[in-house]
């Protein structure tokens, strides 16, 4: 049977099987529109948006019942655009927040380009970090906040993951290399800049707040940088392969741009295993119960120990980044970025854990033993001559 | 087009009469549509002359603002009409209907794809030609259009099940043809 399956689907390109001449199909086409366009309507009066109206409503009126009323009000009182534009205007929790992601799906299904779908998809992406500053600022309730921001960011890891698969789709499909191009050029900024924003909104939060959303964030700040990676091994994959629409000079500048931000995220992971290492030397439950949480088991090194060495891994392999860019290898300099970034991610992760451990652990004794030391500068010495970062971020401060 | 959604946006713009839409539509269905009435006539010439007429015929059907439930039920429809009327036109004029088989239909199209196709596509097609149009019609809808059940139970005006039933029965037929 499965044999016959295989011989079956073999038929569908094979013109004896019954698939059209492609010449055929376009002349025909051709005939077909010159024959309905005189009768066509040019204008309609229910303008392109009618028709997400339409849709939207019969298809979500019986899920959406109490907002698909209160929308059927203002689109009375105000018409379709305006509905719309009070719907943009909405936040994650928001009645109206559902009108304003289904009319952007509805975008989406609309759009028959791949790499146009692809900047659309991170203009989506730019829309959710402003609702994430935007709840930052404006929401007063810290429970509401920390709900809300958490909801942010996992849609913005969620989204940008969708705009990394499709952009490695259409690299690898695409015959328009000048549009992937474009199309990868726009993620590689964008990501930089969404990050930064994501980093710059956290520092605005409240300190519970921030505890609480802490992974959310870093997974939102992680996507984005995978994304961006991505894009960045698209552009130097496509100017190695010859691409002229991209100068020697920029990939340099975006490859440098990318180790710059790597390198703030690798200060910003340094402060977070300091404050780590200052609570747990703090702390006053037993030696033997912190041992317990340091430790893997009783034979490896501490936990925390291997996350404190983590910053000053991935300082060394953003310098071989660096190596490499200064040689003009592009592709392995990236590669190495990627590394350093995993590097970076990886310790951030361990700090979340350990960090919820010690919150959750009930203090017994007093110890004045220190368990470990701090990271000083001196540890994350960059051999590179190109001294990047200037101020640390951090997200738990 | 795999969206859903996406797909009843460009029914609804079809319906209401935007071009560039139903160009788009054309795109979407003329391959399938053509693929149904290839198996059901004597030529491609036919075949080709035929599946223009449906797009035509559809696209009248929507200026006239005529009622369209189910677009994708509906082209099948005016399709499989557009055959009826042939064969019904041809008999009326007292001409004999050539009992031509896939396998003459394959003779007359692109040659050196006849040479390649290979014993084995050969035997499968030669087991398409034997089956009957029922059978032949869902087994090209499933397996050459790759359309899912739901859909060849709206062109077949037929239940899932019913659909399910007679294309494990179709399949057991190709297959015991082909052995």
């Amino acid at each position: 049977m499965k044999k016959l399956l295989k011989n079956l689907k073999k038929l569908q390109n094979l013109e004896v099987a019954g698939k059209p001449q492609d010449s055929w199909i376009s002349e025909s086409k051709e005939i077909l529109m010159s024959q309905i366009r005189p009768q066509a309507t040019e204008n309609f009066s229910a303008g392109e948006g009618g028709y997400y109206f339409q849709y939207f409503f019969s298809v979500f009126k019986v899920a959406m019942r109490p907002v698909g009323a209160f929308m059927l009000v203002l689109f009375v009182m105000l018409g379709y655009s305006a509905t719309i534009s009070v719907a943009n205007a909405s936040l994650p929790g928001d009645m109206l927040y559902p009108i304003k992601t289904a009319s952007e799906k509805m975008q989406l299904a609309l759009t028959f380009e791949d790499d146009k779908k692809v900047q659309m998809q991170m203009g989506f992406v730019g829309r959710r970090v402003d609702e994430l500053q935007q709840i930052v600022v404006k929401v007063e309730n810290n429970q509401d906040k920390a709900r809300k921001v958490s909801d942010a960011a996992k849609q913005i890891s969620s989204d940008v993951n969708v705009v990394k698969e499709n952009l490695t789709k259409i690299s690898l499909a695409s015959a328009d290399q000048v549009n992937v191009m474009q199309v990868a050029k726009d993620v590689d900024t964008k990501t930089l800049q969404v990050g930064q924003d994501i980093v710059q909104a956290t520092e605005k939060l409240p300190q519970d707040v921030k505890v609480e959303v802490a992974k959310d964030l870093h997974d939102a700040i992680n996507s984005t940088d995978s994304a961006g990676t991505s894009a960045l091994a698209v552009i130097v994959n496509k100017y190695e392969k010859g691409d002229v629409t991209i100068s020697d000079q920029e990939v340099t500048t975006r490859v440098t741009d990318r180790i710059k931000s790597t390198e703030e995220n690798i200060a910003g992971a340094v402060v977070e295993v300091n404050q780590l290492i200052i609570d747990v030397n703090n702390s006053t439950s037993s030696l033997a119960t912190m041992k317990g949480i340091l430790t893997a088991d009783k034979n490896t090194t501490s936990t925390l120990a291997n996350a404190a060495s983590q910053p000053v891994v991935a300082q060394k392999i953003i310098d071989q980044a660096k190596d490499l860019l200064g040689q003009k290898n592009f592709s392995s300099a990236v590669s190495k970025i990627a590394e350093s970034k995993d590097v970076v991610a990886q310790a951030v992760s361990t700090v979340q854990s350990i960090t919820n451990s010690v919150q959750n652990n009930a203090p017994t004794s007093t110890s004045t033993e220190t368990i470990i030391k701090p990271l000083s500068s001196d540890n994350i010495v960059s051999t590179s001559t190109t001294r990047t970062s200037e101020t640390t971020k951090s997200i738990v401060q | 087009m795999k969206n859903p959604l996406g797909k009843k946006i460009l029914f609804l713009q079809v319906k209401n009469k935007d071009k560039e839409a139903f160009g788009r539509f054309y795109d979407l269905y003329v391959t399938r549509i053509y693929r149904f009435i290839f198996f059901k006539v004597s030529s491609t010439a036919e075949a080709q002359d035929l599946t223009s007429e449906v797009f035509l015929k559809l696209w009248q059907h929507i200026k006239d603002d005529k009622e369209i439930s189910n677009i994708n039920s509906f082209v099948y429809a005016i399709a499989r009409n557009a055959v009826i009327d042939l064969y019904r036109h041809k008999s009326r004029k007292d001409t004999s209907i050539e009992d031509s088989s896939l396998a003459d239909i394959a003779d007359n199209s692109n040659p050196l794809e006849s040479q390649a196709i290979g014993s084995d596509l050969g035997h499968v097609m030669k087991g398409l030609d034997e089956l009957k149009d029922e059978y032949r019609e869902i087994i090209v809808l499933r397996y050459l259009d790759e359309l899912s059940l739901n859909e060849i139970a709206e062109i077949l005006n037929k239940s899932n099940g019913s659909v399910r039933v007679l294309l494990h029965r179709a399949t057991k037929a190709l297959k015991d043809v082909v052995k």
